[in-house]
């Protein structure tokens, strides 16, 4: 188990985050970035999940910050063959912020 | 010789009776429960070696051993709980082995006389001759008591899946035993094992366990002991008096109810067994339980890893896997399908936890039939503080 440093897991932890945002609207590119089962699925995944961030900042009043997204894919080349730790990390904080706004939202 | 030599040997001298150790899950923790009984209920004193050690019991002795099983016939194997007309009911374990058409099997169906005779023939006599030879421990018995037919209140695991088992194996379908197995077999079902009914899945969790030197179990028993609290369906309790539904949630929460209470953790593998035996009786009708009651095993492979959560922690179950709650992320999802993924969300958390799996502890947060993970604001910092100490070097 890869343990990583302070700045890597604050870039999974905001990548989380702006997915969680991006799931909000679009549930199905979580369920997508589940399914990957290689590394440059995973990567090609988390491209299309920054520009759906992209398009949603410009469509709605709240602007979706998709920069840790491109922080995120320098970590993943870091460690290619261990991605799929950092998936499980990603979506962990991803579900997270999901459900997040999902209860505020029910509050 | 010295004094203490000399009360030494006076002590071996009247240590008559040595109830050897089976090297098995079941029979080892009934003899460190009968140990239990010897030593807090009949003040006697006992040798924990390979196996138990004490001087042979009197008449009185055995009265009250007899009297104690009997009380604990009534407070572990019944319970009461209130009907849909709000009336109080006292209502049997029927889950368990330990009855059969409404009434107790083998040693603790006989009468108090009975259990007298039984008891006194193993703890006073302690003969060690007979015709008929224990297919368990292959002594010499004979079948004074007609408790010698082995059921599932004896063993509670099949015979056809004991050959997994270490101790004892290759038995045959139909066995019988000497009157010490049958009597520890039947006695351990008033043992003080910590465990949960889950009346959704119709499924019983029991868990012991697995340390080979009967002191070491003793010690570690007596650990859990003073930290059970038995209520109708489990005997192992949250801050919020919610009781778990799996069986890693439940060794989850015995740790934590331990640690609370000794509040300094220093090295948990010197306080706890990291190796669990769990037995899984499923069903309530007889038949069924016999075929699918099945033993599993929870190795905790890092116990360091439990040992920074719970410094850092403290409660990771009360504080926070169990105020989880799925959150459905689209509408029309049943209350149904949200409370089973609920609790599948919080067995994957503790059995994350547990085995130092953070894939397995990353399932609870897949998003499954519509219904996602969420926790309640409190639960923020917690959650931070865990993914960090787990998954960020220092």
């Amino acid at each position: 188990m890869i343990r990583f440093n302070e700045q890597e897991l604050e870039i999974m932890k905001k990548s989380g985050q702006v997915i969680g945002n991006v799931g909000n609207s679009y549930i199905s590119e979580i369920y997508q970035l589940d399914r990957t089962r290689t590394v440059e699925d995973f990567e090609k995944q988390i491209k299309n999940i920054a520009l759906r961030a992209i398009s949603i900042g410009k469509n709605e009043r709240e602007s979706v910050y998709a920069e840790p997204l491109a922080d995120l894919m320098e970590v993943i080349n870091k460690y290619k063959d261990n991605y799929d730790e950092i998936k499980d990390i990603v979506l962990v904080y991803a579900t997270y912020y999901l459900g997040v706004i999902k209860y505020s939202k029910n509050q | 010789m010295d004094l203490g030599e000399e009360e030494e040997e006076k002590n071996e001298r009247n240590m008559k009776i040595h109830i050897k150790q089976y090297y098995d899950w079941w029979f080892d923790s009934a003899i460190e429960f009968l140990g239990h009984l010897l030593e807090r209920v009949a003040d006697i004193k006992v040798e924990w070696n390979e196996g138990i050690s004490f001087e042979e019991l009197n008449d009185e002795k055995i009265r009250i051993l007899v009297e104690e099983i009997e009380r604990l016939i009534k407070f572990k194997l019944k319970y009461q709980t209130t009907n849909n007309n709000g009336q109080t009911e006292i209502k049997n374990r029927a889950y368990l082995p330990t009855m059969h058409k409404g009434k107790y099997v083998n040693f603790l169906g006989k009468s108090k006389k009975e259990k007298t005779n039984i008891l006194k023939d193993l703890l006073m006599l302690f003969d060690n001759s007979g015709s008929e030879v224990c297919d368990i421990c292959s002594r010499n018995y004979e079948n004074h008591f007609g408790i010698s037919q082995v059921s599932q209140i004896v063993y509670p695991v099949s015979p056809g899946s004991l050959s997994s088992q270490c101790g004892i194996r290759n038995i045959q379908a139909n066995y019988n035993c000497c009157p010490q197995c049958a009597v520890l077999g039947c006695i351990e079902w008033l043992d003080d094992i910590p465990f949960l009914s889950n009346h959704k899945n119709f499924t019983h969790y029991y868990l012991f366990p697995k340390i080979g030197q009967l002191d070491q179990l003793h010690r570690v028993k007596n650990l859990i002991r003073a930290n059970l609290n038995l209520k109708p369906y489990s005997n192992v309790f949250s801050l919020t008096d919610k009781y778990p539904l799996d069986e890693y949630s439940l060794l989850l929460l015995l740790y934590e109810n331990i640690i609370r209470k000794i509040r300094q953790v220093k090295r948990l593998e010197n306080i706890l067994s990291k190796d669990w035996i769990v037995l899984k009786i499923k069903g309530t009708e007889a038949t069924y339980q016999t075929s699918y009651t099945y033993l599993n095993e929870i190795t905790i492979p890092n116990i360091e890893s439990l040992e920074h959560i719970f410094g850092e922690i403290k409660e990771p179950y009360s504080g926070f896997i169990d105020k989880t709650f799925s959150a459905p992320v689209k509408e029309g999802v049943s209350l149904d399908t949200r409370n089973s993924i609920a609790e599948e969300n919080k067995y994957f958390l503790s059995q994350g936890l547990i085995l130092n799996d953070f894939h397995t502890f990353s399932k609870a947060f897949q998003i499954r039939q519509n219904c996602g993970i969420a926790f309640p604001k409190d639960s923020k910092d917690i959650f931070d503080r865990l993914i960090t100490l787990w998954r960020c070097r220092k």
